[in-house]
């Protein structure tokens, strides 16, 4: 009996401790009064944190839009926005994760009916290091975010010190060129962005890094393709298959044809997995494009 | 005393099926579980989501579509005429602009105005400048005010775009709605609509003769003694409140102004008293109905709630421009 007493404190002592409180990437201050055994991922960019973190088994659903959901038996509550606020509570989750952004009001929707939100919103190298090791925190194990952390931050340095001394006229001037529906519906990425970090650790030279808009992102006009003459394109592709297609919409279209990257055939695919979500992928997104590159 | 009957069965139909519907959703449950559920006997996650979620949303519907629905009767009755609604004459529009306006100055400023207030204000501004234009020597043609209606409600809009773009070149986000959804609704958004709908329903019950008055020519209206003008004001003032807090709580619903009011006035006739209470019933009970859709059509993915009453409500307002009461009187 008197073991049981014990054991039972020694478990209380350790909830007790295990009451965190951490900041999240709207500035809220979140408690996280037990180890969350039920999560629900309110938007497919979080979820290869988790992976990595090897806590995928407390997942317990997912937006429509999540691969995760495709190798696995989990159920899909819908779209980022709005919520189904419904299908979430029904779910019973400890917590829910959600970024930041166009979300941001669905946050307060859920903090209204009382579910515990952490946003989770990396926008840089920075963030998704730091986000590595809160999360380490949020399930726990705060030994393996710093690990995995640790292990993401020097494998992009490792790639990045290759390049980090060519001079400046010696490297290639990029433009990352998203086509939503036509070419004269261009977005590219700027100051702020996480792409645009990668092009400076792959050894390009963005030529939208002057600029910037939300989140690092704004439109452009085909114009602006002409007048900066980049030397290599990058173009995102959204399936299997889908790269060359991709790659034409730019080729194709006649009044890009005496820009370099097209005259010199340095239109590049790359896989909108890398370039979509702020997120450890981030390494293979540098490896890419320094492949590119040089 | 037909009519009477006709009401009844009406009432006890839409409350049924307002219970009926409000089963259906993301979690299902059966009518007896709803009933358990309302009368408090049954407790419990699934009765935490009905209760906290499921059933505000319903009222909220409701509250919404019998506000609108009345403001349109309103509308028709003293623009005497029958294309009338808070969405086609561009209140909503304008009402949706001072939302997003007070969203900006909050985000610019850091000070914060009531995004109802902001609404409201804009709202009012709106129904007057659509009133203005389309008022030709004393009458609002038909054409004028749809056309009014349209400028109005694209000029809104537009200034809607252009704050979000603006805001955005600024690095920050205004979350804003083009066609509402009442997804996530609370008890706090129907405690905040009750006072609005009620005060609504009672203003238009105590002006309600001289409403009628006035949609008989408002020159006979000036010699029994009813001022035009103050009506108007009085009608596109409450509308406007009404408005303001339905676009602030659920964002662009359009149409339920527009079908509802034409569907009484066929049932009941213009001058019956059933025709409000059966205005307000049947608005709520319509709302709902979509609501529904909205929720379960495509699920656990939301419709926009706006699309589905457009979608319904366009085909009405096509079958009333050209039917006979419109061309009698464009």
């Amino acid at each position: 009996m008197k073991k049981l007493v014990l054991v039972l404190s020694v478990l209380l002592a350790i909830s007790t401790v295990m009451a965190i409180e951490l900041v999240d990437d709207l500035g809220r201050l979140v408690s996280i009064d037990k180890t969350p055994g039920r999560v629900v991922i309110a938007s497919p960019a979080i979820t290869y944190y988790l992976e990595l973190l090897d806590v995928t088994h407390t997942i317990v659903g997912v937006t429509d839009w999540d691969s995760f959901a495709l190798s696995r038996e989990v159920t899909k509550i819908g779209n980022l926005t709005p919520l189904n606020l419904e299908m979430i509570l029904s779910l019973e989750p400890d917590l829910v994760l959600i970024s930041g952004g166009f979300q941001e009001a669905e946050v307060e929707k859920l903090e209204r009916i009382g579910i515990d939100a952490f946003v989770v919103n990396p926008n840089s190298f920075e963030d998704i290091y730091r986000n590595l090791t809160v999360l380490g925190n949020i399930f726990a194990i705060p030994e393996r975010g710093r690990n995995v952390a640790a292990e993401f931050r020097n494998g992009v340095l490792e790639v990045a010190k290759n390049v980090y001394n060519v001079p400046q006229d010696e490297r290639p001037k990029v433009m990352y060129v998203m086509i939503a529906g036509s070419v004269s519906d261009i977005w590219t990425c700027g100051t702020g962005s996480f792409v645009n970090q990668a092009i400076a650790y792959a050894g390009g030279a963005n030529v939208a890094a002057p600029y910037s808009g939300n989140n690092g992102w704004f439109p452009v006009s085909p114009e602006f393709v002409l007048n900066t003459q980049p030397d290599v394109i990058l173009v995102p592709y959204y399936y299997e298959g889908g790269q060359r297609e991709a790659v034409e919409m730019v080729t194709s279209y006649k009044p890009f044809a005496g820009v370099p990257a097209v005259k010199n055939g340095r239109v590049y695919p790359l896989s909108d997995s890398l370039t979509a979500y702020a997120n450890p992928r981030f390494i293979d997104l540098v490896k890419a494009l320094m492949e590119y590159f040089y | 005393m037909k009519k009477i009957l006709l009401f009844i069965s009406i009432a006890t139909a839409s409350l049924i099926g307002m219970l009926w519907l409000s089963s259906f959703g993301t979690v299902k449950y059966s009518m007896f579980e709803v009933i358990q559920m309302i009368s408090g006997s049954l407790t419990g996650s699934r009765a935490n989501i009905y209760m906290n979620l499921r059933l505000p949303r319903l009222l909220v519907a409701f509250l919404i579509g019998s506000g609108l629905a009345v403001g349109g009767n309103g509308l028709q009755l003293t623009l005497k005429n029958p294309l009338a609604d808070p969405y086609i004459i561009g209140i909503s529009a304008g009402a949706s602009f001072g939302a997003v306006f007070s969203l900006f100055i909050k985000e610019m400023s850091r000070t914060t105005i009531n995004m109802d207030m902001m609404a409201f204000l804009f709202a009012v501004f709106s129904a007057f400048l659509t009133y203005t234009i389309s008022r030709r020597g004393g009458r609002i043609p038909i054409t004028t005010l749809v056309l009014s209606g349209v400028i109005v409600s694209s000029l809104f809009n537009a200034a809607v775009t252009f704050l979000v773009v603006f805001a955005w070149r600024n690095v920050i986000t205004l979350h804003f709605w083009s066609l509402g959804s009442l997804s996530g609704v609370t008890w706090g958004d129907v405690l905040k609509l009750l006072p609005a709908i009620l005060f609504q329903y009672f203003v238009f019950t105590v002006i309600r003769r001289k409403m009628l008055i006035l949609a008989t020519g408002e020159e006979h209206a000036i010699t029994v003694g009813v001022n035009p003008e103050r009506i108007k004001f009085v009608v596109f003032f409450t509308v406007s409140i009404v408005s303001a807090i339905a676009v602030s709580t659920a964002g662009l619903i359009g149409f339920v102004g527009l079908i509802i009011p034409h569907m009484v006035r066929l049932a009941f006739g213009t001058d019956n008293r059933l025709n409000l209470p059966a205005t307000a019933l049947l608005g709520g009970f319509f709302l709902i109905v979509c609501d529904t859709f909205a929720r379960t059509l495509f699920q656990p993915t939301e419709l926009p709630i706006g699309a589905v009453t457009a979608l319904v409500g366009a085909p009405v307002f096509i079958y009333l421009l050209r039917s006979k009461e419109v061309v009698r009187n464009g």
